[in-house]
């Protein structure tokens, strides 16, 4: 299999977990497209030496967090409608949770989306984000509390 | 919730024109590892006075100076090395700064067990004549380890409550600093020394369990609890008793760094630990710290007359 055959494998198997991840951060395309483009820069330089497929799922994932997290920072405004513009919801409840979710702030969103959609642990997302695990717990907890007061039912 | 939102992110793919961007990537060039570093070989001056010692930054060669670098790894292994004294890793992180990237990895410390055969001394901490003391601000605590990142990113010790004191020497020049940060679940502890000498201590202990870390001897230990009680009501509001010590003399100061976490986050003390390991011996510490007007002075001899004086030449 040689260099571009990897590649594939490896953009196939990742881009819509990165993806998904950039846009529940970032919520704007565009940028989302750009942080996964990045993060798989950055594995094409790095060369990780990666045990197995949860490692390097991983390490792409904080990579990508990361990056996600400087363009916070340089960023002017939030884009949240631009994910649902070109993500319609299927239905007006589903609408309503994404909206809350994309409300709350990007570091709880970064928790939110790791732990309920690729269901790590607060000890995986604490190294995922670089965080200590007290804080990701924090972080999902004041989530929990916002999204159980906006959407007054069970989260 | 839960629910709709997997549901709808399981229906977010890629564009194709995204996926024929990405699987048309390549490698980008390496960055010249100087121009990476550049800015970090920009030093302070080391002070050097008579009869007393100067800290500043000092200047570090980055090439290959990465701490027991084998291969890059983000997830935490739990001993990846056999036995203490080995150099290894124990992962790492990335640090995007604009246009650069920066690995950092993580040394492994071997920790030996709380000091059980160990002889406890007293020991007064006695500053040299014409010393003034002050109180650490968190504003210190950010010169000291060099800005935000390296507080929040460089070593995770984001959300803390500081307190201290600084002991400085006639000339201005920090002598000895101790540092308490707290937080809800994490408590830190920060000794330093000027010089090549450890802090003071009251135990000294018979085994030492030491790890090489890029050619500087560190000593790690377990076994160390931090409580607080509320005054009022004597109500235990903060037990940690979990933790990680490291002992080593890097860049002209002495460490003692200790970690103190709840029980089951030993992991994450060893990272607190290994994190301010890498960066106290490959960056090295600020201690240039402004002394204000002195809050008291230091006599020869200390205030505590009836204690023997620590000495380090002893």
């Amino acid at each position: 299999m040689d260099h571009s055959d990897r590649l594939e494998t490896l953009v196939t198997q990742y881009e819509n977990t990165l993806f998904r991840a950039a846009l529940a951060i970032l919520g704007d395309v565009p940028e989302a497209e750009d942080a996964v483009q990045d993060a798989f820069l950055r594995y094409l330089e790095k060369r990780p030496a990666l045990r197995d497929e949860n490692h390097r799922r991983a390490w792409l994932l904080k990579v990508l967090a990361n990056g996600c997290k400087s363009r916070l920072r340089a960023r002017k405004r939030r884009g949240t409608a631009e994910l649902l513009d070109a993500y319609p919801a299927p239905d007006p409840d589903s609408r309503e949770v994404l909206e809350a979710v994309m409300d709350l702030p990007a570091r709880e969103r970064a928790a939110v989306h790791l732990f309920y959609y690729e269901g790590y642990s607060t000890q995986e997302i604490a190294a995922i984000l670089g965080q200590r695990p007290g804080t990701v717990r924090s972080h999902l907890s004041r989530a929990r509390q916002a999204l159980r007061e906006r959407l007054k039912g069970e989260v | 919730m839960k629910e709709q939102y997997r549901a709808y992110m399981d229906q977010v793919e890629v564009s194709p024109a995204l996926h024929q961007r990405l699987i048309g990537l390549s490698a980008p060039r390496r960055p010249n590892r100087w121009r990476r570093y550049g800015s970090l070989a920009a030093a302070l001056v080391v002070l050097i006075g008579v009869g007393a010692v100067g800290l500043g930054r000092l200047a570090r060669e980055r090439a290959g100076a990465e701490l027991g670098e084998t291969e890059p790894d983000i997830a935490l292994e739990e001993n990846p090395q056999e036995g203490a004294g080995e150099a290894g890793t124990i992962g790492g992180y990335e640090v995007t700064d604009g246009e650069v990237v920066s690995y950092f990895a993580l040394p492994y410390i071997a920790y030996g067990p709380a000091p059980a055969d160990s002889t406890q001394v007293d020991y007064t901490l006695t500053a040299p004549a014409g010393s003034t003391r002050r109180a650490v601000t968190a504003e210190d605590v950010l010169t000291l380890v060099g800005g935000e990142t390296a507080l929040e990113t460089h070593l995770g010790w984001g959300g803390l409550a500081w307190t201290g004191e600084g002991i400085f020497l006639s000339d201005g020049s920090l002598w000895h600093l101790s540092l308490l940060g707290e937080g809800t679940d994490l408590a830190l502890s920060l000794e330093v020394m000027a010089g090549e000498e450890l802090p003071p201590s009251c135990i000294v202990t018979e085994e030492d369990t030491v790890t090489d870390v890029g050619g500087i001897p560190v000593k790690g230990y377990t076994g160390g609890i931090y409580g607080k009680t509320d005054d009022s009501t004597g109500e235990t509001v903060l037990w940690l008793p979990e933790s990680r010590t490291v002992e080593f003399a890097a860049n002209g100061a002495g460490y003692r760094f200790q970690v103190y976490v709840p029980e089951g986050e030993e992991e994450q003390a060893g990272l607190l630990a290994s994190q301010f390991v890498r960066l106290a011996i490959a960056d090295g510490l600020n201690l240039s710290m402004t002394q204000e007007e002195p809050v008291s002075q230091e006599e020869p001899g200390g205030d505590r007359a009836d204690s023997p004086a620590y000495d380090p030449a002893a």
